[in-house]
């Protein structure tokens, strides 16, 4: 039932928004598929950080999804509802707050267990600090997996020359200089400065693609946004 | 507790996992790099160089972007540089529609439209090479100024045929506004921008909810706001309309707007023509812009003028200072009004301009039945400076009757007056000759000259004359010389009135005079010249002067006036007892009038 997506290949996720993804999810398994692989980690996240264990979290996060399709919640779904992100986790805490459907989550959700969503490796990945409210850790978690998409798609891209970029960007060592990069990718340094503001300008215009389709607004805000959840504390 | 790792770049702790998930990258530096400040939303600064151009300064700031002064750094050359958002370039139906309608634009080439000379995309931001303007946009000339009709309906004739160059290739504006006319320092008007608004999309409303800042919507047609598909070429007559309302009244026309003239002092006839553009319906607006042109170019420029219905006129294309060159009028408006010509050159029942003729004609130089102005002719002319005709009122007035400081005329009135009947301070009339008069109108040629005489040799000195008549001194050649000219000047400027009397009376004098040959000549050019109360002297010369010769002239002289008992009696006396034969002789004649 589970399409193989590609989170992490090479192929541009996103080319489907997820607007659209969400209104032809309501009849369209596949594209249901799409929708849950793009926004389980970050309910997951949420419900953790709300204080359900690693097994609890598992089987309410499967138990929404059943939910979502069951209670045909994505059919009231239309353009014009603002952001998508905002949507779901209202729709979560909705699910959330009903003590029955809490009580019977297990059962519910384990008639999508079979999405195989990888809770282990999320798990992980869950570094929830005291400081952080469940919100700003599922905005964190949205905004993660909207920028590592687009800097693959960026990756893919720029082939080769993205190394250069990287080099820029890695969080461990010492970064080279820009005569060093320029030299290796046999450029000038003000060829490759011009390079890097065009793979900068690209990036953003990616991740605006991606943001773009799950907002009905100002994408330029909704990408700020998520750019400042990940951005630098200062 | 899973590894920190800490970037080198920014100092910030991560998961090691974090960070392993971003591929050994920096989220917090990612989310930096993608945060890049558009081109179009963060002005470049001068100096700096976007693709083969150096930025020279912001033109100005839009919707859709920025535009740039810039050089371009092979050429030299310097352009209009506009960057549009880089935001659209993500947008791939924009770019669908960029690539293909640059070219289009780019074909343009019209003297009233900003030529693109070329378009790309550079550093992810779309941007188009134009025309640099030297000049003011249309919006920042309205900010500044109230712009007076004429100067309005200048501009709209300029719009029209760059509209109507572009709509015949099938390309319309689609936003027409204030920003994207500009006026160039030589006065040429240029429309900017075209089919851009089609490019970018921010005439089809569901965009402009989303990504692109709209400006006013205020130009739009009323199709354009609610469907771009329908978007045709009226569109831009629509837009027109709001731009020619805008100047004419300085409003927007919103809502249940009121015609032009009644917002301020524009032509009446205006009025049809703006809301016929105006309309909401497009089927209902002139069709295409060659008849809003025409509407336009045929439109009273002044106020509130009107047009001959029956009848001729004629006006020149040509204007200098909003007035036509040549404006020939006659006959009625439709109310049935005669309807006046103005212009530099005026022809009409009523003519105003600075050569007017008419009936009634005002100006510089009016001409007419009534004419007033500065050089005044005509039946009565009133001039500031001249005026001539039947009656005539100026500083110089010339005519039948004239009044004025130099009056000249049969009836003549004025601090100078020249003429048969002349009244005032100094006069030249044939009663009377002033010799402020004659020195005055000498000059003009207006006196009669004694022959022997130029006019350059000015008119005689009657008071030097007199003295050397009187001065003993001189030889008596030199003073009958003196005497002869003051006859002449007796003769010819008619020294009869209270001037001549006073002459009359220093000549009398000279009777006494020891030369016999003075007192001689004197009393022979006396002759019919002395008033029958000045005639003493002549009596005493005819009683008593020594010089037989002299004592002849003198019966002589008062012949015409014999009729006086006193001279009567001197004559009879002369005839009775006079010693010479021919002084008896004389007075026999003078008493019997021979």
């Amino acid at each position: 039932m589970v399409e193989e997506t590609s989170l992490g290949g090479p192929r541009a996720a996103f080319a489907e928004t997820l607007w659209t993804s969400v209104l032809r999810a309501k009849d369209d398994g596949a594209a249901l598929g799409r929708l849950i692989e793009r926004t389980w980690k970050p309910l997951y996240f949420y419900i953790r950080r709300k204080g359900r264990d690693v097994e609890q979290a598992k089987d309410l996060t499967q138990a929404f999804f059943a939910h979502l399709m069951e209670s045909r919640l994505l059919d009231k779904v239309e353009r014009g509802r603002g952001r998508f992100r905002s949507y779901l986790i209202s729709g979560l805490e909705h699910f959330l707050a009903n003590e029955y459907r809490t009580a019977n989550a297990e059962k519910r959700g384990g008639s999508v267990s079979t999405l195989g969503l990888d809770f282990s490796g999320a798990e992980r990945e869950f570094e929830p600090s005291l400081a952080e409210t469940p919100e700003a850790l599922y905005l964190r978690a949205w905004a993660a997996g909207v920028l590592k998409e687009s800097l693959q798609a960026l990756g893919a891209e720029l082939g080769s020359q993205f190394d250069a970029v990287r080099r820029h960007l890695s969080a461990e060592g010492e970064r080279p200089s820009y005569r060093d990069s320029a030299a290796a990718l046999g450029m000038s340094e003000f060829e490759f400065t011009n390079f890097l503001r065009r793979a900068r300008l690209r990036l953003r215009a990616l991740v605006l693609e991606r943001v773009r389709d799950t907002v009905d607004g100002d994408a330029e805000e909704e990408a700020a946004d998520l750019l400042r959840a990940l951005g630098k504390k200062s | 507790m899973t590894t920190q790792v800490r970037c080198a770049g920014c100092s910030q702790e991560f998961p090691y996992h974090v960070v392993e998930q971003f591929g050994g990258l920096c989220p917090a530096c990612v989310a930096g790099f993608a945060t890049i400040e558009d081109p179009a939303d963060s002005p470049l600064k001068p100096g700096a160089t976007f693709g083969k151009f150096e930025i020279v300064g912001v033109i100005g700031r839009g919707g859709m972007g920025t535009v740039y002064r810039a050089r371009h750094a092979g050429l030299g050359r310097e352009v209009a540089l506009k960057i549009l958002s880089a935001r659209l370039a993500s947008d791939p139906e924009f770019v669908r529609r960029f690539e293909r309608e640059a070219r289009t634009l780019a074909s343009l080439e019209h003297p009233n439209i900003v030529a693109v000379h070329d378009t790309g995309v550079e550093a992810g931001a779309p941007y188009l090479v134009m025309e640099f303007v030297e000049g003011v946009s249309l919006r920042r000339l309205l900010a500044e100024r109230r712009l007076p009709p004429e100067e309005a309906l200048g501009i709209v004739p300029q719009l029209c045929e760059a509209l109507e160059y572009a709509h015949a290739r099938g390309v319309v504006h689609r936003d027409v506004k204030p920003e994207n006319i500009l006026i160039d320092t030589k006065g040429r008007t240029k429309i900017a921008d075209f089919g851009l608004a089609f490019i970018v999309g921010i005439d089809a409303p569901r965009l402009t909810r989303t990504d692109v800042t709209m400006g006013t919507p205020h130009y739009m047609a009323p199709e354009q706001v609610e469907s771009s598909r329908r978007v045709d070429h009226r569109a831009d007559i629509y837009s027109m309309g709001v731009v020619l309302y805008e100047m004419l009244t300085g409003e927007l026309p919103l809502g249940r707007f009121s015609p032009p003239s009644e917002k301020s002092k524009v032509n009446r006839r205006l009025d049809e023509i703006v809301l016929r553009a105006l309309e909401k319906e497009p089927d209902r607006r002139y069709q295409q812009v060659t008849e809003f042109h025409r509407a336009i170019e045929s439109a009273p420029q002044g106020r509130d003028e009107r047009r001959v219905v029956r009848g001729y006129e004629y006006k020149s294309r040509i204007t200098i200072f909003g007035w036509p060159l040549v404006h020939i009028t006659r006959g009625v408006d439709a109310s049935g009004r005669e309807v006046a010509a103005r212009g530099v050159i005026a022809i009409g029942g009523r003519a105003y301009g600075v050569l007017a003729v008419g009936g009634f004609a005002m100006g510089v130089i009016p001409i007419g039945g009534l004419a007033i102005g500065l050089v005044a002719w005509g039946g009565l002319a009133i001039g500031a400076l001249l005026a001539m005709g039947g009656g005539a009122i100026g500083t110089v007035a010339w005519g039948g009757g004239a009044v004025g400081y130099v009056a000249m005329g049969g009836g003549a009135a004025g601090y100078y007056a020249y003429g048969g009947g002349a009244m005032g301070k100094y006069v030249y009339s044939s009663h009377r000759r002033d010799p402020e008069a004659i020195a005055f109108f000498w000059r003009w040629g207006l006196v009669d000259v004694p022959s022997g005489r130029r006019p350059s040799d000015g008119p005689p000195d009657v008071e030097r004359l007199k003295a050397i008549a009187r001065d003993a001194s001189k030889q008596s050649v030199v003073r009958v010389q003196a005497l002869a000219d003051l006859y002449e000047a007796e003769m010819y400027f008619g020294m009869r009135g209270h001037r001549t009397r006073d002459v009359v009376t220093s000549l009398l004098a000279l009777t006494e005079d020891p030369d016999v040959s003075v007192r001689a000549d004197l009393c022979r050019n006396l002759t019919g010249a002395v008033p029958p109360d000045l005639a003493g002297p002549l009596i005493r010369s005819l009683k008593f002067d020594s010089e037989a010769s002299v004592r002849e002239v003198a019966a002589e002289a008062l012949g015409p006036l014999r009729e006086v008992p006193a001279v009567q009696e001197a004559l009879e006396a002369a005839l009775r007892t006079d010693s010479a034969r021919s002084v008896r002789e004389r007075a026999r004649k003078s008493l019997k009038g021979a």
